[in-house]
């Protein structure tokens, strides 16, 4: 799978650009090149294929032009589906970058063209990337950097008034001093702290991470085994046949439950298991919110996303097993069975159930069954709204900040607010909270923490002030979970087919948030 | 020492053609005092430069103090550009001042706040291999390993991949702390990044994380797959305990949606296991890739795969299960993915799927459109019938039932076809006489439907051959009858002649070809031109029966061969029947027939001129029937058929050699070794990384073979370059490396006195291309130094490198430098040329193609034909392409074929003519013809041959 180098050439052999991505040197790869040139002359021109293959390496290319060619080499090992799907990615950035293909237009596009190529391959394996991503890689445009900008930018001017005003203080202290008249001259003139050096210096080393309150994203592992949806896919079966039959035809398999237990299974898998269901059956709600709200009360996107999963641990019920749902949800919510489900059955009787010849839950395996989507641009539908009032009174800024809980039959566990602070103006001097507040020293954000928030405590407030403006508070990002979905429902039963008796069953809710900024 | 051949070279980029002469100082100025753009574009020139041989390392600070600081993107990736190849070392070896400047300026850009400029930087330092310049990078790099943005995260990855690769002692916890990335990592492309570094690596972490999400791998994205399966090759390989652990991961993943991870995981599950189950489901995937994927290029590189599989005779049975299932890639038009599927149906077919195969390949030759008579489809169909013709010797049992449907093709609109199907019954008839009745029925039938000479020619033999009954004779005699016409020949035309021309009776000998003056019927004279005389006499013809219309045209080949079938028939006839009246009857009319033919070769109805040695045979075959003794015609019949015998064994063994390529399965002596599949170990079943090794030659690092010859052949390869008393000594061991010759030059001062700058100054003569200049050097009293030097070759053409040493003699006042001029070293072509095979139809087309010819007269003092000929395939590495049993035998004259190709794909034809004179003792004489696409081919060839002439007669 080693894709050498990249080259476009002329027919005549010249080689216009060329990017290898291993070890090789110059001679060597002009060497092949000239050869490739060579090869594709005395190869006899009707044939179907665009790859010649030589005693040492591969070619695969693909003409451009009357005269021109893209080729890439590789090994002789290389998997050819890998190289002609990267050579596509290749000859699209070509004419991309090349307004029409010619030798002298990709001459003068060379190293933008050298730019792109690197963005394809690394060390000789093609990258996941498709052409807007590559525009994206080249244009090199960031948010981040605009932000730290920006940043920098205030900071100067903010120094600069600091100064401004400092030197008028002193100037005004040098004054009255005059006016006093050589009393004490001395001790009278004092400096307060470091004129500009506070903002200037602490900038430098903040300026990354301010403003950007998204957490590192990585996917949690309960995700990933999330994604997998239903396993219900008869391949894990036709798997067992398979080194069955080696077994018997005299191959050595090992078998991989033992492996592990040996190896002493490291902690991902055992995060994945981690849930051990004790009831027949077990029924998983998850629900994520995402939430961006405009700092007048505006609701810009507010999309809730649900899933249900089921676990059955009883092997009796792995065909059987029947859900019945009630909905008491009045507000437009999307659903959507799993394609292994009943859904005429679900859509009719809402009960959930495998389809007559579905195939079967795995046991003790987490299965999605129904997933949810609501959305809304409605404000009443906000959970929690926020008021952020920041009210500008001369060199500090009033901040009040109020939060009201708007779906009464919510309850929010461990909210936080975090509100930004503007860089370089000390700390908030908060005049008045309910709950506690936390200041985020490194990130410069106010953390607020209300540990409950339910239809016993749907208001609260805060006040505080810091030399600031008001667009400096935004965005707000709110975190919280709750173990009540959003989606007003319950489970009113689960049947077994078979016998349509009540099976025991469990449930568990959380209600997390994914993104919820108040801009 | 801008860009020396040993250091790896990332970007090539072409020269600029703008003659305009580059000053360092014009290009100072502009980086000083322009704004970016002028910098851009400044720095786009020095790039073009320096990648293009210049030095410009005093440019080096300039760029740092102005260019390093910007803030421009394309700036700062030209920079790395700019770095990658500059030379980071004094001559040296020791570090640059000037690069802890741009070190430190480069840890700075990773605490950008742009997360491209991040990835970018890091992609450079996988380039870096400093480890003074990546010692203070570190810190930064390991802290954006965390950063948020995947991009600068899979750059990270790599950065921290390569470093550990080329200096481990600056990251030391490389694997766990990309182990422990990877766990947390939820980005595709940096997992497979990540993962892709612990294979490398560390593989036992590799295999821990692996066997931990063993569940998962099907979930993966398709690069990290990939990486999976290369993994599972890599550990399966050394450790081949291992194997039995991951079949499991590499079944599920030949389910991938991804046809790139199938074709994977199907080559590594191969060596994975060799029970039939595995093979049967790799060659299951192989099958499904070469007929769902519709790009060429992949059908041809798996069939290929397919082919390697087939070559266990174990896997072989495994695989002729699935032949029908091979068969639908067929529908592909390439013809090329046509006829390696065809190859390897045949090398498949067994007994059990023969009917089916060869009736799937039956139905196809009638599919194939006859309208579009393209190239393409001509080929396919020869191709079928040459895959058909094998099947059928091969089984003689399903002969019968699909012979007789395809004697329609004999009638198909071209003759290369029906000539393959002819000789395809040929061979049928000769080996399995039960089928010989049916056959020769339903050739009598279509006997008078075809129109093509060559396919007449051949049917007549057929016939002639193998009729066996009187009444099968008297049948095919009937036809001849009917096809040749009204008897005599040469009378009857000249009777129509008089008709067609209003029975004016003045026949004239001389039938008019050109334009003639006429007599018309009322006596006027009137012009006739040849046009219309021409289209009239064609309109005759085409009204003639058609053997009848052949004769008229000249056709004697075609009269040569009737005249054969005759004088057959009526031998057999007469061996076969007692009634002596009719056997003389049907000989009379035979010998009628051949007279009258005789008689048309010789009148002057025909516009050109029958060669004698055809009238001959006429001749020869009247002789024949008209002797009295019967067994001389027996004795005939019995010599064609034992000839027929000996050519069609000995085409069949060339065709079995040809077809499979590889040798018979009956090899296995008594007292081989028995493989015991639970024994195996590793080795025997695939020998080496397929991945490494292929990597290693493509990159030509790959010295093996060398090395193993190079003690006995590294002292030929020595040549004096200057006499032993000149002041200075040189010898230049010449290495050859493919596309590279490489001068080790040992220079020795013989003068007791120090010299000074001395030079080797070279240049070449030819394709040839000096690609690395000697430095200068100074020599002490008695001294000795190697010095090197590159040359590239571009194609195969005599060249020649010259050159002289220039030195000055330390202390001597003089000005003017001592000059040594050297010999000159030639560059032998046989290091590029290799023996190639071609068919002798391709060789043919390539023939009249090719350009240039060589011609040489054979000019030698070897005695024997043979003994000559293989002095030439040896002195020159072709190959012969005519088989040694067309070579071998007494004969007063050869001539023979020969074929190579050089590697850089030049091919290079030549055919010998030689006779030997009655003289025993007198050297063999003739030509040598040489021809090739290009004139350097053709007459450094030449010149090879000539020089290997005449060395012989020095012996």
């Amino acid at each position: 799978m080693v894709l050498l180098a990249a080259a476009i050439c002329s027919k005549q052999g010249k080689i216009l650009v060329s990017r290898q991505f291993v070890e090789m040197n110059r001679s060597r790869i002009e060497g092949l090149l000239t050869t490739f040139t060579k090869l594709l002359e005395s190869g006899d021109s009707k044939q179907q294929h665009t790859f010649i293959e030589t005693e040492s390496v591969r070619y695969v290319y693909q003409p451009m032009d009357s005269s021109l060619y893209t080729v890439l080499l590789t090994t002789k090992a290389s998997n050819i589906l890998e190289d002609l799907e990267s050579l596509r990615l290749f000859s699209r950035v070509v004419t991309e970058y090349c307004t029409t293909v010619c030798e002298a237009d990709i001459k003068d596009n060379a190293f933008q063209l050298i730019f792109a190529f690197d963005e394809i391959v690394a060390l000789g394996y093609r990258e996941n990337v498709n052409m807007t991503q590559i525009r994206t890689y080249i244009d090199m445009d960031s948010y981040d950097e605009k932000v730290s900008i920006a940043q920098r930018k205030a900071q100067e001017r903010e120094a600069a008034d600091i100064m401004k005003r400092k030197a008028k203080e002193l100037e005004l202290a040098r004054k009255e001093q005059a006016k006093k008249g050589g009393m004490g001259r001395g001790d009278r003139i004092s400096f307060p702290g470091g004129i500009a050096g506070t903002g200037v210096s602490s900038s430098e080393v903040n300026t990354l991470s301010v403003l950007d309150n998204k957490p590192p994203f990585y996917s949690s592992q309960g995700k990933a085994a999330g994604s997998r949806g239903m396993k219900l896919t008869p391949k894990s079966r036709n798997v067992e046949n398979f080194v069955d039959n080696i077994m018997r035809e005299g191959g050595h398999v090992a078998s991989l439950t033992t492996k592990d237990a040996r190896t002493g299974a490291s902690h991902l898998s055992q995060s994945a298991v981690s849930l051990k269901p004790t009831s027949p059956v077990h029924i998983l709600v998850q629900e994520k919110i995402n939430l961006f709200a405009d700092r007048n009360g505006g609701l810009e996107q507010f999309e809730i996303n649900g899933v249900l999963y089921l676990i059955v641990s009883d092997a009796d019920g792995l065909e059987n097993t029947q859900v019945q749902i009630e909905s008491k949800e009045k507000r437009n919510f999307q659903m959507q069975t799993h394609p292994n489900i009943d859904k005429k059955l679900f859509l009719q009787n809402s009960i959930i159930a495998i389809k007559p010849d579905g195939k079967s839950y795995l046991l003790g395996e987490k299965t999605g069954v129904l997933k949810w989507r609501f959305a809304s641009t409605d404000e009443s539908n906000i959970p929690l709204s926020i008021n952020c009032w920041p009210s500008d009174g001369g060199d500090r800024c009033d901040v009040n900040i109020e939060y009201e809980l708007t779906q009464p039959n919510l309850t929010l566990n461990d909210v936080i607010i975090s509100i930004p602070l503007p860089t370089g103006s000390g700390n908030p001097v908060v005049t008045e909270s309910d709950g506690d507040y936390a200041l985020d020293s490194k990130k410069r954000l106010l953390d607020w923490h209300l540990p409950v928030i339910d239809s016993n405590n749907t208001t609260g407030s805060m006040e505080f002030s810091i030399p600031g403006l008001p667009d400096d508070f935004f965005p707000i990002s709110i975190q919280f979970h709750s173990d009540k979905p959003f989606m007003q429902f319950s489970i009113h039963d689960v049947i077994s087919r078979n016998t349509g008796e009540k099976v025991k069953f469990s449930m568990e809710a959380e209600l997390l948030v994914d993104r919820y900024v108040i801009q | 020492m801008a860009i020396t051949s040993e250091q790896s070279c990332f970007t090539l980029i072409s020269k600029i053609d703008d003659s305009e002469s580059v000053n360092d100082q014009v290009l100072k100025q502009d980086l000083e005092n322009g704004n970016d753009n002028a910098k851009i574009a400044t720095m786009k020139r020095i790039i073009h430069l320096m990648l293009n041989g210049e030095k410009l390392t005093s440019l080096l600070m300039t760029v740092i103090r102005f260019v390093l600081p910007t803030h421009n993107h394309t700036l700062k990736k030209l920079l790395f550009i700019y770095f990658e190849i500059i030379p980071k070392t004094t001559a040296e070896g020791k570090l640059r001042h000037e690069m802890i400047l741009v070190c430190d300026a480069y840890r700075k850009d990773l605490q950008h706040a742009n997360e491209f400029v991040r990835g970018s930087t890091l992609r450079f330092l996988c380039k870096l291999r400093e480890a003074e310049l990546l010692e203070p990078l570190m810190p930064s790099i390991r802290s954006c390993l965390e950063y948020k943005h995947p991009y600068v995260r899979r750059n990270a990855v790599l950065a921290v991949f390569t470093i550990y690769q080329h200096c481990s002692s600056l990251i030391p916890d490389a694997p766990d702390l990309v182990l422990h990335f990877l766990e947390q990592e939820g980005d595709p492309s940096c997992k497979r990044n990540a993962f892709l570094m612990l294979l490398h690596v560390d593989e036992r972490k590799a295999l821990d994380y692996l066997a931990a999400c063993q569940e998962q791998v099907a979930m993966f994205g398709d690069i990290m797959q990939l990486v999976v399966v290369e993994l599972i090759y890599k550990v399966c390989h050394k450790n081949s305990s291992e194997r039995g652990r991951f079949l499991r991961s590499v079944y599920s993943l030949l389910g991938s949606s991804s046809s790139a991870v199938r074709y994977e995981a199907a080559g590594t599950l191969v060596t994975l296991s060799n029970t039939p189950t595995a093979i049967k489901a790799v060659a299951q995937c192989y099958i499904e890739l070469v007929v769902s994927e519709s790009d060429n290029n992949v059908k041809i590189i798996v069939l290929d795969r397919l082919k390697g599989l087939c070559n266990k005779p174990s896997h072989r049975r495994v695989l002729q299960g699935m032949v029908m299932d091979l068969l639908s890639a067929l529908e592909a038009p390439d013809i090329e993915v046509r006829r390696k599927t065809l190859d390897l149906v045949l090398y498949l077919v067994n007994l059990k799927t023969a009917p089916e195969v060869s009736a799937f390949l039956r139905r196809e030759l009638t599919q194939t459109s006859d309208q579009s008579q393209e190239d393409e489809n001509i080929k396919y169909k020869r191709h079928l019938i040459l895959c058909l013709h094998t099947c059928c010797s091969m089984f003689p049992e399903i002969a019968s039932s699909i012979l007789p449907s395809m004697m329609d093709s004999v009638l198909d609109q071209n003759d290369l076809i029906a000539c393959d199907v002819l000789k395809l019954v040929r061979e049928m008839t000769h080996l399995y006489p039960t089928l010989r009745e049916d056959l020769i029925r339903r050739l009598t039938e279509i006997f008078s439907q075809v129109e093509n000479g060559e396919v007449l020619r051949q049917l007549l033999w057929v016939l002639g051959q193998h009729c066996m009954t009187e009444e099968e004779i008297t049948r095919v005699m009937q036809e001849i009858r009917l096809l040749v016409g009204e008897l005599p020949i040469v009378e009857s035309e000249q009777r129509k002649e008089a008709a067609g021309e209003d029975d004016s009776l003045n026949i004239i000998e001389s039938v008019p070809t050109g334009s003639h003056s006429y007599v018309t019927a009322d006596g006027t004279y009137a012009t006739q031109s040849a046009l219309s005389s021409a289209t009239s006499q064609a309109k005759k013809l085409d009204d003639a029966p058609t053997l009848r219309k052949k004769l008229l045209e000249g056709n004697y080949t075609l009269a040569c061969s009737l005249a054969g079938a005759l004088s057959k028939l009526a031998i057999t006839y007469a061996s076969l029947c007692n009634n002596q009246q009719s056997c003389n009857a049907l000989k009379g009319e035979a010998m009628l027939i051949i007279s009258s033919m005789l008689r048309l070769g010789r009148s002057k109805l025909l516009k050109k001129p029958v060669p004698a040695i055809e009238l001959d045979h006429l001749w020869l075959c009247l002789r024949l029937l008209s002797s009295p003794d019967p067994s001389i015609g027996l004795a005939v019949l019995d010599k064609t058929r034992k000839a027929v015998d000996e050519l069609l064994s000995e085409q069949s063994k060339e065709r079995k050699m040809k077809d499979t390529g590889i040798p018979e399965e009956s090899e296995t002596h008594a007292d081989d070794a028995i493989l015991f599949g639970l024994l195996v170990t590793g080795d025997a079943l695939d020998a080496e990384n397929r991945f490494e090794a292929s990597l290693l030659q493509a990159v030509g690092s790959s010295d093996q073979k060398d090395t193993n010859s190079s003690s006995e052949s590294k002292l030929d390869r020595v040549y004096q370059m200057t006499g032993f008393s000149d002041p200075i000594y040189a010898e230049a061991y010449v290495y050859v490396h493919q596309y590279d010759i490489i001068l080790d030059i040992l220079i020795v001062n013989q003068t007791p006195d120090t010299l000074q700058g001395v030079l080797l100054e070279l240049a070449t003569h030819g394709d040839l291309k000096l690609v690395e200049k000697p430095s200068q050097i100074n020599l002490a009293p008695q001294d000795f130094a190697n010095i090197k030097a590159a040359v590239k070759v571009s194609s195969t053409e005599n060249g020649v490198i010259f050159g002289n040493i220039v030195y000055d003699v330390a202390g001597t006042a003089s000005s003017d430098k001592n000059c040594v001029v050297l010999n000159d070293i030639h560059i032998d072509i046989m290091d590029y040329i290799r023996p190639g095979h071609l068919m002798q139809e391709d060789f043919r087309k390539k023939w009249t193609e090719f350009e240039w010819e060589n011609k040489l007269s054979v000019n030698t003092s070897i005695k024997n034909m043979q003994t000559y000929l293989e002095h030439i395939v040896k002195s020159t590495n072709m190959k012969c392409l005519t088989p040694p049993k067309a070579l071998s035998g007494e004969c007063d004259f050869l001539s023979a074929n020969l074929y190579a190709r050089s590697i850089f794909g030049e091919e290079a034809l030549a055919n010998i003519s030689l006779k030997k004179p009655q003289d025993k003792d007198v050297s063999v004489t003739g030509h040598v013809r040489i021809r090739a696409k290009s004139q350097g081919m053709a007459l450094s060839l030449g010149d090879k041959i000539n020089i290997s002439q005449k060395k012989d007669i020095s012996v």
